[in-house]
């Protein structure tokens, strides 16, 4: 028998892009959270909800029910605030001094991010990128039955 | 030269700040305890933080202006930073993290001053390696060629000797001396250490609860604290709650009271007879000699508390907080006594 391949294919394209999208923005978060703590508590809303309010009553038809443009954005939803959260986290735990030290030696702010936070902080951040990832990756069947649910 | 007067309201967490000082080139070493604002006054030259009130001029270009809401950000200041731990940058080679701080250069001149930087600290055989597999003086002169490579307008050193050793701080010691003579910049150095402070400093700035108390050369301080409070804060002096029962400014003397003996002094310009004051005297100025018959002048018999080995002397303490350095020869020619005499010397007494 054949297998299809579609359903995973789908996911995997959806949860990419989604994880990829989010990539910007959630980096521009961590880098405000960084050393701050986790305040943000949004990572922990059910998936289940989130879809429920953001997904149910917007999306235009499509695929299955759901265009993939809808999918990728409610995956990224999922996706930015544990970006943020987990490499807040990452960004935080490299030495403040080196970003003082580099602003005096005259970096711009900018310059401060790529050379001097980021690098350290390379392998944490791959894993939360892994991490949000796995998660959009997991929810997207959810997104399609939560779709299902509210026609 | 630096001209800065910094002031920063009280807010919660953060203490408050009111200072003005110019810094000569050299090296001004800020002194106090912790909280005093010395690490505040530092951010503030850097750009890291915005002081509510004042002014902050570097070589005459103004970099900090509060009725003028001018603010120059920290990487148009030219303050190269360091502090405790050094912040190398972790991911970057000895030459990476030079070369960080001449990126703004062309190309040909970035890479003579990198060389010649490698050279002059002696890390040429350290450039292709990471801050973490250098030896603790590497990373530090690192540090410091790194701070010096893009020629600083001003060097800002937030306590980097904090909890080095004496090897190393000697070594930090002498590696700030030669920057003090190879570039003409004032050279804020914040610090707790009182060693430090006499080591290093042209001029030292004594400061407590955002305050400046007293500056100038840290011989001037050591000889002429200027209150009770730097008194304290220097920790070097006894202290003595004394009345003055006699003051004479013809033959320039006074008697004071301490405890029930009678001291002659100095004459005190600008304290009257029946002040209670506080006598300060450093525990090398007085004498301490074994109590063999009765004291003579200015001699106190005081019982012997406690002796403390110091590196190249002996602290004796007696009671009512007096104590006395006293070379270890001596302390072992009369260590068996109990009961000494003290003398105060009467030119080497102060009041506050």
């Amino acid at each position: 028998m054949p297998v299809d391949w579609f359903a995973l294919w789908l996911s995997l394209r959806v949860a990419a892009v989604a994880t990829l999208a989010s990539l910007p923005p959630g980096l521009w978060l961590a880098a405000r959270l960084a050393g701050r703590g986790p305040r943000w508590a949004v990572a922990a809303i059910p998936p289940t909800v989130l879809c429920y309010y953001l997904v149910a009553p917007a999306a235009p038809e499509g695929v299955l029910g759901l265009s993939e443009t809808t999918a990728v954005a409610a995956a990224m939803l999922e996706a930015i605030p544990l970006l943020a959260l987990l490499g807040g986290a990452a960004l935080g735990a490299v030495d403040p001094a080196c970003a003082r030290v580099a602003r005096s030696l005259g970096a711009s702010g900018w310059r401060v991010f790529w050379r001097v936070s980021l690098p350290p902080a390379l392998r944490p951040l791959l894993a939360a990128v892994a991490l949000a990832f796995a998660r959009v990756l997991a929810d997207i069947g959810l997104t399609l039955l939560v779709k299902q649910a509210a026609r | 030269m630096i001209e800065a007067r910094i002031r920063m309201l009280v807010r919660p967490g953060r203490p408050g700040l009111d200072v003005e000082f110019r810094a000569a080139p050299g090296i001004t070493v800020l002194f106090g305890p912790g909280g005093a604002g010395k690490s505040a006054i530092l951010d503030a030259v850097a750009g890291f933080i915005r002081p509510d009130e004042g002014r902050i001029l570097l070589d005459d270009r103004i970099v900090f202006d509060a009725p003028a809401h001018v603010s120059l950000p920290a990487r148009a200041r030219r303050c190269s930073y360091l502090c405790a731990g050094y912040a190398l940058f972790p991911h970057l080679t000895v030459r990476q993290n030079l070369n960080f701080a001449v990126k703004h250069r062309p190309r040909l001149e970035r890479h003579r001053r990198v060389s010649e930087a490698l050279e002059r600290f002696g890390l040429k055989d350290h450039a292709a390696n990471r801050p973490a597999a250098l030896t603790a003086s590497e990373r530090q002169r690192c540090a410091v060629a790194r701070a010096v490579i893009g020629a600083p307008r001003a060097l800002l050193l937030d306590d980097p000797a904090r909890g080095l050793e004496a090897l190393l701080r000697a070594e930090w010691h002498a590696l700030l001396r030669q920057v003090r003579a190879e570039h003409e910049i004032p050279i804020l150095v914040a610090t707790q250490s009182l060693e430090e402070c006499f080591e290093l400093a042209d001029t030292t700035l004594v400061l407590r609860e955002g305050r400046i108390l007293q500056s100038g050369a840290p011989r001037v301080l050591s000889e002429r604290p200027a209150s009770l409070e730097v008194a304290r804060l220097l920790g070097i002096f006894n202290l003595l709650a004394v009345e003055i029962v006699e003051l004479d400014p013809q033959r320039n003397s006074s008697r004071v009271r301490w405890q029930e003996h009678a001291l002659a002094g100095p004459y005190f310009p600008g304290k009257l007879r029946g002040d209670r004051v506080w006598m300060c005297v450093r525990p090398d100025q007085l004498r301490a000699l074994p109590r063999l018959g009765k004291p003579g002048s200015n001699q106190v018999a005081l019982p012997l508390m406690r002796a403390v080995e110091l590196p190249a002397s002996v602290r004796l303490e007696f009671p009512g907080e007096v104590a006395v350095e006293l070379s270890r020869a001596e302390f072992e020619r009369h260590k068996q006594h109990r009961e000494w005499l003290v003398e105060f010397p009467p030119p080497a007494l102060r009041v506050l």
